[in-house]
């Protein structure tokens, strides 16, 4: 288990170094941001200063390892735009996706494993059929086609809704709906699938001659081991998710990282891009460690490895 | 047990199909037998017979669809096992029958401990403290010759060796005491050693519950040693039934006297080993007549076109074959 864990955090740590160095080029790779942060009338001096100062004037890779140098002290540099420190922008913004995100995967999960878990108890029976239908467009539906039609029926024809922002209750329905149709759509098949073997195995069958209640069988056998599958997608949808929902975040001005990192994008704000990266990349790391905790503690077959 | 006793069970011309899109499986096609209370009934025959399937509807474990109940009917103690609700028949099962099934790997929930999985019996059926369902679990491991069994019911069943596993699922199906045992080809998947020792600890059991016992098998020679009587099933048919020595040594259905005769310890009177011709039928599309014809070395005419009568060649001795008369008297 130890070994394991020690396996993974190497391979993070790798993919990790690949992933800086790649960013940090092809931010450069777009060009300079002197043009951007300087109004149009700057003189050629107050240019040149701006670029000594951030460095941008030395070469690419002299960059790199002084950004390398600053990264081991834990100084992921100033924001050009806001300046503040990188890192306390990024820290700041997280929260906010992270608590999107989880609430939408905590309503998909559970929703999901109702529905899907009722669809498999009749096969082909009207419920069955009516959810399935519900959960292909679920997990097809684009989603910044969705918000906006939200927006313009929820909050603008009818005005139930605020269009954008963040608050109280109503500020959360329609980025959690909108961000939640996928996972929900795609969950709700696993769910189903995973429900559907499990109910056909040999162990439901020893469960009912054993006596135990229909509702015990399927919530407990069935549902129990279905969990594996279930965690295993769930875990990569959540993922998805903390990378920060860029197009809800941004249609729905939700201040969250997947926002801060487009905007910082578009200004060429690098320090800010770099430091988003980075800490998406660790906390989808350790994500990653707790789905497979997860699973190891509900699959003994894998523990006892 | 005298032949005269109120039968336990009796299936009278079941009949099952399996329904899909295209094509229907005709897997149970009017099979009947009856056991009677502490007997053991041997279900004989080849892979495909029907044997599980007539098990699965006697504990009402088909998934129907696809499965459909064409006919017949499933009395147990007298009751119509068919007819009656299905959570009523559940809370009869595990406590008045039981089912032992042949892949013990496969019929224990991999993601529970095995003491769960029998103290769930207790619970299933009334025992509200935890505690003394683990602790009548444990004594059941101990029962079924499971050493140190305060810690072995902490494991779950992938840490048991075939043999221990399938003590475990015996130790959950005997836990209430039963009056009547399925047991599903209960030593298929295990070593010959090993399946020598599952069915002593069977029968130990059986005498010391005084339960009836099914056992499905296409092992002649358990039947020899252990079953008072026999069903040979054939393409979803009971085709010959009687007392184990009585069937064995008389067979009356072509298809029980070529099972002798491709069995080396068991032929007495027949020189030569003879495999049985042909192959197993496409339950899809099932022979006309008597279903045995393509592959009997008695089959005439009439056998291809007329389902054989249920032929009494002798008291308690049935079989299913339009020439059973003869194939008994010297065939
Ligand atoms: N779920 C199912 N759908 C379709 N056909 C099935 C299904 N289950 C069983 N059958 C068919 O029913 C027939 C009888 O199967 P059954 O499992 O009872 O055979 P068996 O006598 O137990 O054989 P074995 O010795 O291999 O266990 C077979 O032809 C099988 O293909
Ligand atoms: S009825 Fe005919 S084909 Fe069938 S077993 Fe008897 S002799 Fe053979
Ligand atoms: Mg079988």
């Amino acid at each position: 288990m130890t070994r394991f864990l020690a396996r993974r955090s190497v391979h993070s740590a790798f993919a990790l170094v690949g992933l800086i160095v790649a960013v940090f080029f092809l931010a450069r790779l777009t060009g300079d941001p002197t043009n951007l942060f300087l109004p149009l009338d700057a003189s050629l001096e107050t240019r040149k200063e701006f670029a000594h100062k951030h460095g941008f004037d030395r070469p690419a890779i002299e960059q790199f390892w002084s950004f390398v140098k600053d990264m081991s002290h834990g100084d992921l540099g100033y924001s050009l735009r806001k300046q503040r420190p990188a890192m306390e922008l990024v820290l700041e913004a997280y929260p906010t996706t992270l608590k999107l995100a989880g609430a939408t995967m905590v309503i998909a999960i559970a929703l999901a494993i109702v529905i899907g878990a009722l669809a498999a108890y009749r096969p082909g029976g009207v419920f069955d059929r009516i959810s399935g239908i519900a959960s292909l467009a679920g997990a097809s539906a684009p989603d910044f086609w969705v918000a906006i039609t939200g927006i313009l029926i929820f909050s603008v024809s009818l005005r139930w809704l605020p269009t954008s922002g963040v608050g109280g209750f109503p500020y959360w329905i329609m980025p959690i709906t909108v961000l939640a149709l996928r996972p929900f759509g795609l969950l709700v098949q696993v769910v189903r699938s995973s429900m559907l073997s499990a109910l056909a195995s040999a162990y439901v069958k020893t469960a009912r001659a054993k006596g135990v209640s229909e509702r015990t069988v399927i919530f407990v056998h069935a549902l129990r081991n279905a969990c594996l599958s279930i965690v295993t997608v769930a875990g990569d949808l959540t993922v998805g998710l903390i990378n920060g929902a860029v197009i809800v975040e941004t249609v729905f001005g939700w201040p969250g990282v997947g926002k801060l990192m487009i905007d910082s994008v578009i200004q060429r704000d690098f320090p800010i891009v770099q430091a988003s990266i980075m800490l998406t990349a660790t906390a989808i790391f350790l994500l990653n460690i707790a789905i497979d905790l997860i699973y190891v503690a509900l699959d003994p077959r894998i523990r006892h490895q | 047990m005298p032949d005269n006793a109120a039968p336990l069970l009796e299936v009278a011309d079941l009949k099952i199909e399996f329904r899909s899109g295209r094509e229907t499986v005709y897997a149970v096609n009017g099979a009947g037998f009856s056991v009677r209370p502490g007997e053991t009934a041997a279900i004989l025959g080849e892979s495909g017979s029907g044997k599980s399937v007539t098990a699965s509807a006697i504990m009402r474990l088909l998934q129907c669809p696809p499965a459909f109940i064409a006919g017949g009917a499933i009395r147990f103690k007298g009751d119509d096992v068919l007819a009656m609700p299905l959570n009523q028949w559940r809370r009869r099962c595990g406590r008045e029958i039981a089912m032992v099934f042949q892949d013990a790997l496969a019929a224990l929930n991999p993601v529970f401990t095995v003491g769960w999985q029998i103290a769930e019996l207790f619970r299933a059926h009334g025992e509200r403290s935890g505690k003394k369902a683990e602790a009548r679990a444990v004594e059941l491991l101990a029962r079924v010759g499971i050493p140190d069994p305060v810690n072995r019911a902490r494991d779950y069943p992938h840490q048991f060796s075939g043999g221990m596993r399938q003590r475990v699922m015996i130790a959950m199906a005997i836990a209430l005491g039963p009056d009547l045992l399925i047991a599903d080809e209960p030593t298929t998947a295990l070593d010959v050693t090993v399946q020598a020792q599952i069915m002593d600890l069977l029968q130990d059991l059986q005498k010391e519950i005084g339960m009836a016992m099914i056992l499905i098998t296409h092992d002649l020679g358990v039947v020899a040693d252990v079953a008072d009587h026999v069903a040979v099933m054939y393409a979803g048919r009971v085709v010959e039934r009687g007392k184990v020595r009585d069937v064995l040594g008389k067979p009356a259905h072509p298809y029980t006297l070529a099972l002798l005769e491709s069995v080396p310890q068991l032929q007495q009177n027949s020189q030569s080993l003879r495999p049985i011709v042909g192959s197993p039928p496409d339950m899809a599309a099932p022979p006309s007549g008597c279903a045995f014809h393509p592959r009997c070395r008695f089959a005439t005419g009439e056998c291809k076109v007329k389902l054989p009568p249920k032929v009494a060649v002798a008291p308690g001795r049935v079989a299913e074959c339009h020439h059973a008369k003869s194939v008994f008297n010297g065939g």
